[in-house]
């Protein structure tokens, strides 16, 4: 049995992942994020009481909501505007999703290694379009947390249909619930990054193209938040996040 | 197809030269949350949006990329939160879907099996509305 902490939206995809690692864990702190580009956090607390039902009291589930505004925003432009152009062409300055979930990242990592967390993991899907959460940059992100102690696992990145998956659990659970995602609205961030994708980068560059430009950003990015995770760490006392004191 | 192809291409290509200005973060929340909304509401009023996704998905071999299955994970969103919304019961809810597994449905079939059993075929073409799931 272990702790864990988890990167928490309160949609079906972190919902299952939380479901489908219940069985290993005895405590979980579920960290829903929140920056000026996303609206109604308070969306994820419904299916964070609802998964605090149907874990406890075997598992401790607990459930907080983490504004990271300042690292989405330092992990997005850390250099300014020019040195993103300069290094990345259009793509890091149109693509808001990248920073964004690395910052989430970020956290969860530092909330593990600030108590002592072994595992940390989140619903990260391969049917999401955009970013580096695919079978080429997770490889990345679980180096990463690795080299904090802290195993990053994606409980739920095969499955294409986990909103059957949670639907089906609840209605199997005794007794029937209803189980749904309700999760955070993403402002536009991840739409405007979706149509910068679709309709300029990936018609004009290629997939392949694609590819190489993320995973430079994030080695380029990685740096950075190890910078940041290790200067948080080496502070004595108190959490950056807030989370849980 | 093509006009709407050719819509998205010119929102998309505005979007970027927006975007590529260097606006300081406040901005740049703003005009994203001014876009997320109009294209929100655009992607509801326009039939075939949501496919036309799923097989740009295909051709970039990134993410959701089966036109069924997307249609279906649309519909099913629809249909979950407007039996959570009418209050229905989930033993009830349990039956006709444990029956439609056992009928071996298969899982593209279920949103609108489920909403034609339990809210009715006219609330399904209401809910399934230019996704392209209607009866």
């Amino acid at each position: 049995m272990t702790a864990a902490a988890m990167r928490f939206s309160g949609g079906k995809d972190s919902v299952m992942a939380a479901l489908r690692m219940a069985p290993k864990l005895d405590k979980l702190d579920m960290l829903t994020f929140t920056t000026r580009m996303i609206a109604d956090a308070d969306a994820s607390r419904r299916n964070a009481d609802v998964l605090r039902a149907m874990l406890s009291p075997r598992v401790e589930v607990r459930h907080a909501i983490v504004d990271i505004d300042a690292t989405a925003q330092f992990l997005y432009e850390p250099r300014g505007w020019r040195d993103n152009w300069r290094r990345f062409g259009s793509y890091a300055v149109c693509c808001m999703c990248n920073a964004c979930d690395l910052a989430m990242i970020v956290h969860v990592v530092l909330h593990c290694a600030r108590h002592g967390y072994p595992l940390a993991f989140d619903g990260g899907n391969s049917t999401e379009f955009a970013g580096f959460l695919d079978d080429w940059g997770l490889p990345k992100i679980k180096q990463f947390a690795g080299s904090y102690g802290v195993r990053w696992e994606y409980p739920v990145y095969g499955e294409t249909r986990t909103d059957l998956l949670m639907l089906e659990r609840g209605l199997r659970a005794d007794p029937p619930k209803l189980l749904f995602g309700s999760q955070p609205r993403c402002r536009g961030g991840g739409t405007a990054t979706n149509l910068y994708l679709r309709f300029y980068y990936l018609p004009r560059h290629g997939a392949d193209d694609y590819r190489e430009t993320t995973l430079r950003w994030l080695d380029d990015r990685l740096k950075l938040a190890r910078k940041l995770v290790d200067a948080h760490l080496a502070r004595a006392t108190g959490t950056p996040d807030g989370a849980f004191g | 197809m093509r006009s709407l192809r050719r819509a998205l291409g010119f929102t998309g290509r505005l979007v970027c030269l927006v975007a590529m200005l260097p606006l300081p973060w406040s901005w740049r929340a703003g005009w994203y949350a001014l876009l997320g909304r109009l294209v929100a509401k655009g992607m509801d009023l326009v039939p075939g949006a949501f496919t036309m996704m799923a097989e740009q998905g295909a051709q970039y071999e990134m993410g959701k990329s089966d036109r069924d299955e997307v249609v279906s994970i649309l519909c099913l969103k629809r249909v979950v939160h407007e039996l959570d919304r009418r209050a229905a019961e989930p033993a009830r809810v349990a039956e006709a879907y444990l029956a439609l597994q056992a009928n071996r449905t298969p899982t593209s079939e279920i949103p609108k099996r489920l909403a034609c059993r339990l809210l009715g075929a006219a609330t399904w073409n209401k809910l399934s509305r230019h996704i392209g799931g209607e009866l």
